[in-house]
């Protein structure tokens, strides 16, 4: 056990920073899942869930995940570089969205809990959210790279924020999206 | 109304409660949508996704009943978006800019539509108080009841209702972006002249096709929408006279939207594929359709099954003369 159970504790509720949470992820050792893993279940029955215990083998296969990501994979460029995503935040997400629905995906293996990312059904609908994104996922994607797609792709980020600005009522929220998206496609 | 405002959220601390019909959680979210569209203010705010933050500064009036808007990129490479009226400008790293006018925005901008009728397909909560960047806040939930589309956690400035900090929250609970305000200044001064166009490199003009041009005899149909999607009008543009004309055909919820866009491509190569930053989700797809090949792609603020399951009902056709 590398931390004090505190941090733990918040973990486990989502409570933790997202700094914090990268650090848990990192550092996480099997009594810390032991630990983690009764919690879950004393909540769990406290709440009246359908329990689901984090298995065993969940530090290794988080280790597969991690190993599998180092890997370059490719990605679609037609958007800008805007897909480009941090690998730990991925790694992140996956294993966040991998507890919640880990009933559901019992075997082991980095499979289930990539898989899982794209699971939407509404398990945890409001609890205290810890910030990550997923990698993107391109099944089926055919990728032919085009020398002209780029600008293709900025002008059509534009006309949807100017469409969304004016018909989400969330004001510059659109505009917001756009301009990180276009400071961070420059970049590459 | 502030008191009742008030009173709600001390009464409401713990227990969640839902509120029916027209509920003050209601009142609350066209309060917000008015708020962001008719105040004066400037601010700075941390935009976030992933790992990824930037900083960013904005300003917005209402001069002359049209709203003015300046979004700067502060950290990292300059990019500004700049709202005047009817017409939006996107100065790009590289120092062009791309210039987007409207016609005209259609009979209604739909602040008007969030205040009329917010679709059913979510559920609005108030949520108790909070505090973003010094200012007392009222947090709201706002959770989608079916998987088609991504609940949203909003914290609403108590004075002036004004949008603070807001989440994108999916399915699972995890937060895909987050905006949070730092400062807010409720009385700024702010002229035309700080809207005025920076200056660009290289312009260019995503301007409208001609009524001439054959494109326009084409209409994108989707097959599927979810629940509560309405479609607005469809619009051609391109971006220089030697490129196909890109149509587009926004969707909107009240709250999530996205846009279809259908070109028409020869036999060239092209991207399909599936790609995803923050809530923002992306996908292109060939269609084979009787007047020839097309390059549909999605962009939007859903689910990437939403985007899909659109994506996969969308036809093009011809109009009849």
């Amino acid at each position: 056990m590398n931390r004090d159970l505190e941090t733990l504790s918040a973990f486990l509720d989502g409570e933790t920073s997202e700094l914090e949470t990268r650090r848990v992820m990192r550092d996480i050792d099997n009594a810390d899942l032991d630990a983690l893993s009764r919690w879950q279940l004393a909540r769990d029955v406290m709440h009246k869930q359908s329990t689901m215990s984090v298995p065993a083998g969940f530090n290794a296969s988080l280790s597969a995940a991690l190993a599998a990501e180092q890997a370059p994979s490719r990605r679609p460029a037609w958007l800008g570089s805007v897909s480009r995503l941090a690998v730990a935040a991925s790694v992140a997400a996956a294993t966040v969205v991998g507890w919640q629905s880990w009933d559901a995906t019992q075997s082991s293996g980095a499979a289930p809990v990539m898989a899982s990312a794209q699971d939407s059904r509404m398990s945890r609908p409001f609890a205290e959210a810890s910030l990550v994104s997923r990698s993107f996922t391109a099944n089926n994607a055919v990728v032919t790279p085009a020398a002209q797609v780029q600008p293709r792709g900025n002008d059509m980020l534009l006309r949807h924020s100017e469409f969304a600005a004016r018909n989400s009522g969330q004001g510059m929220m659109p505009f917001a999206r756009l301009v990180s998206m276009d400071a961070r496609s420059g970049a590459r | 109304m502030m008191l009742r405002a008030l009173a709600l959220s001390l009464s409401l601390c713990s227990p969640l409660v839902a509120l029916a019909e027209a509920s003050p959680a209601h009142d609350q979210l066209q309060a917000m949508a008015e708020a962001n569209r008719s105040l004066n203010y400037t601010g700075r705010f941390l935009y976030q996704f992933g790992a990824e933050i930037s900083t960013m500064e904005v300003s917005h009036a209402l001069i002359d009943g049209r709203q003015y808007q300046r979004l700067t990129h502060l950290d990292g490479r300059l990019v500004e978006v700049i709202r005047r009226g009817y017409e939006v400008l996107c100065l790009h790293p590289d120092r062009s800019l791309t210039r987007l006018s409207s016609k005209q925005m259609g009979p209604l901008a739909l602040g008007d539509r969030l205040a009329s009728d917010l679709p059913e397909q979510y559920n609005i909560l108030i949520d108790g108080d909070g505090r973003v960047a010094g200012r007392t806040t009222t947090r709201m939930r706002v959770a989608p009841l079916d998987t088609h589309r991504y609940g949203y956690r909003l914290w609403l400035d108590q004075e002036s209702r004004l949008l603070l900090k807001s989440e994108v929250v999916d399915g699972s609970g995890v937060a895909l972006e987050r905006v949070e305000f730092v400062t807010l200044n409720l009385s700024p001064q702010l002229g035309l002249d700080h809207f005025a166009v920076p200056e660009a490199r290289h312009e260019k003009a995503l301007a409208p096709v001609p009524d001439s041009h054959p494109s326009l005899t084409l209409t994108v149909t989707p097959e599927w929408l979810p629940a509560g999607f309405r479609a607005m009008e469809q619009d051609w543009r391109q971006a220089t006279t030697d490129r196909a004309p890109v149509a587009a055909r926004g969707f909107s919820d009240g709250l999530a939207a996205f846009t279809v866009f259908v070109e028409a491509i020869g036999e060239n190569s092209v991207e399909e594929g599936v790609s995803r930053v923050g809530p923002t989700v992306a996908v292109s797809r060939r269609l084979a359709a009787p007047s020839g090949v097309y390059l549909v792609t999605l962009v939007g603020e859903v689910p990437q099954s939403t985007a899909l399951r659109v994506i996969e009902g969308i036809s093009v056709r011809e109009n009849q003369p």
